[in-house]
């Protein structure tokens, strides 16, 4: 709690530092989302161009199935989610409302733990609605994994030691 | 009538010794030649404007004029020749006069010399008397004298022969230099009225032409490179010159827009100035002000948002605030 309070007494706001509750974290990855969709976008389009090189007389346009669609999003989702939260303790969506990933000491998550909490996302993304009835706005891969969501508005992090 | 030519002949002449014999001898001659000279001048113009005076006069006449000139000249020297033997025969006269004026062996003041020294001396006092007296017997008699020498004489003639005798040139160099002339000139310019001589000569003269004549002889880019280096044309305008009513004067009859788009390179221009700015960097920082406008917007009102589910929440769950 002290570093809370050192934390909270260097924020311009005075709800910086408190657990995000439903419906930034909620936007949050519906912009994260939109961010997949994007790059899947782009890897469809790239492996259409790569498809019309190779095969440009015969050429079509790639109609993958939904299972590799799924498959190929939730491997996005999974490496996205844990490079930025492993890195600056925000993805876009977070970036977008003010939000950041760190551990219960509000210290940035190890890369271990950024990637096991973005599997559970992947995997069981209605986790997050518990955050709903949750006192502290934590959801089910909050409660597991030992961390926080909180409003952070500072465009970076607070430099100190990796939340194993 | 040069005046430096003339030699000083008072050293030549005799000093007169008062009451000496040769005195009144040396009197005699001057007379009889100042008299001898008058007459022969007077002969030589009577005859001279006789002669000139005839009326288309032919060879005939003049031939006639030159035998009366050489008639004239035998009179005069014959008169001449006379008046030396009336001289010499005056100056035995006057030696016998001597004697007799101032007899030996008779007492001193028998003597007629002594009278006539009395009558000397007496002359002596009163001869400044009797010159003021015949001043201004010569003041009233001159104007008529000079009258009556004027017609007589051929002015114009006598001016032309003096003129040519004259060395004008050294003439006018020796009245140079003992003239003032600054101020000669300074004295003659305060006593004349010069306003109206100025205008009576600006009104017999063809300005225009003559500024013309002056304009093509002079060369102006060099008199007025002269004048301006020898100004501080700056100061001078900035002294003298109501630059702001200048300029906007100036202003107001120009167009400076149409000025300015037919003269400047306004492309150049403004790629110059948009180089100079950080354009991009402009735009940048304006749309990210409004960016991050817009987030904290989104931010706040993702908060409220939170908050308000949270009170929402714990009004369902019947839970309190100092519980969460």
């Amino acid at each position: 709690m002290s570093e809370h309070a050192t934390y909270a007494s260097r924020s311009t706001h005075a709800f910086e530092g408190e657990t995000a509750g439903i419906v930034t974290r909620s936007v949050a990855c519906v912009a994260d989302g939109l961010v997949v969709l994007v790059i899947l976008v782009a890897m469809w389009a790239g492996w259409s161009a790569v498809r019309f090189l190779t095969h440009p007389v015969n050429f079509t346009l790639p109609s993958p199935s939904w299972l590799l669609v799924l498959t190929t999003g939730g491997l996005v989702t999974f490496l996205y989610c844990t490079v930025f939260w492993s890195t600056s303790g925000r993805t876009y969506g977070d970036q977008l409302l003010g939000l950041r990933v760190v551990g219960g000491d509000r210290n940035r998550l190890h890369w271990s733990r950024s990637a096991l909490r973005a599997a559970f996302c992947v995997v069981f993304p209605a986790g997050l609605f518990w955050a709903v009835v949750s006192p502290q706005n934590r959801s089910v891969q909050d409660v597991l994994l030992r961390t926080v969501v909180t409003y952070d508005w500072r465009p970076q992090a607070e430099p100190g030691p990796r939340s194993e | 009538m040069n005046a430096t030519a003339v030699p000083d002949t008072s050293a030549l002449l005799p000093v007169p010794v008062p009451g000496a014999p040769g005195e009144a001898v040396a009197v005699l001659h001057q007379a009889a030649r100042a008299m001898f000279g008058a007459t022969a001048l007077v002969t030589e113009v009577v005859l001279r404007t006789l002669a000139d005076s005839a009326p288309n006069e032919t060879d005939e006449r003049r031939t006639s004029s030159l035998q009366a000139d050489d008639v004239a000249d035998g009179l005069l020297g014959l008169g001449w020749g006379a008046a030396r033997v009336t001289v010499n025969v005056a100056g035995l006269a006057v030696r016998a006069m001597s004697v007799a004026l101032d007899p030996p062996l008779v007492p001193q003041k028998l003597r007629p010399v002594r009278l006539l020294r009395h009558v000397s001396l007496s002359w002596r006092a009163e001869r400044a008397e009797a010159v003021r007296s015949l001043a201004a017997w010569s003041t009233i008699v001159a104007p008529a004298a000079g009258q009556v020498a004027v017609r007589l004489v051929d002015v114009d003639q006598l001016l032309l022969t003096s003129l040519e005798r004259i060395d004008l040139q050294q003439l006018a160099a020796a009245a140079l230099e003992e003239l003032d002339v600054d101020d000669l000139m300074g004295r003659t310019v305060a006593e004349l009225e010069l306003r109206p001589l100025i205008e009576q000569v600006l009104a017999g003269i063809d300005l225009t032409s003559v500024m013309k004549d002056v304009i093509a002889r002079v060369d102006l880019e060099e008199v007025a490179g002269d004048a301006l280096d020898q100004v501080d044309l700056t100061a001078l305008v900035l002294e003298r010159v109501d630059l702001p009513r200048v300029v906007a004067s100036v202003l107001d009859q120009m167009d400076l827009t149409e000025l300015v788009l037919e003269r400047v390179d306004v492309i150049k221009v403004a790629d110059a100035v948009v180089d100079g700015i950080d354009l991009p960097g402009l735009i940048r920082g304006s749309t990210g002000s409004m960016a991050s406008e817009t987030i904290t917007g989104i931010r706040l009102q993702g908060v409220e948002a939170d908050r308000a589910v949270s009170r929402l929440v714990d009004r369902v769950l019947l839970r309190r605030k100092e519980e969460r």
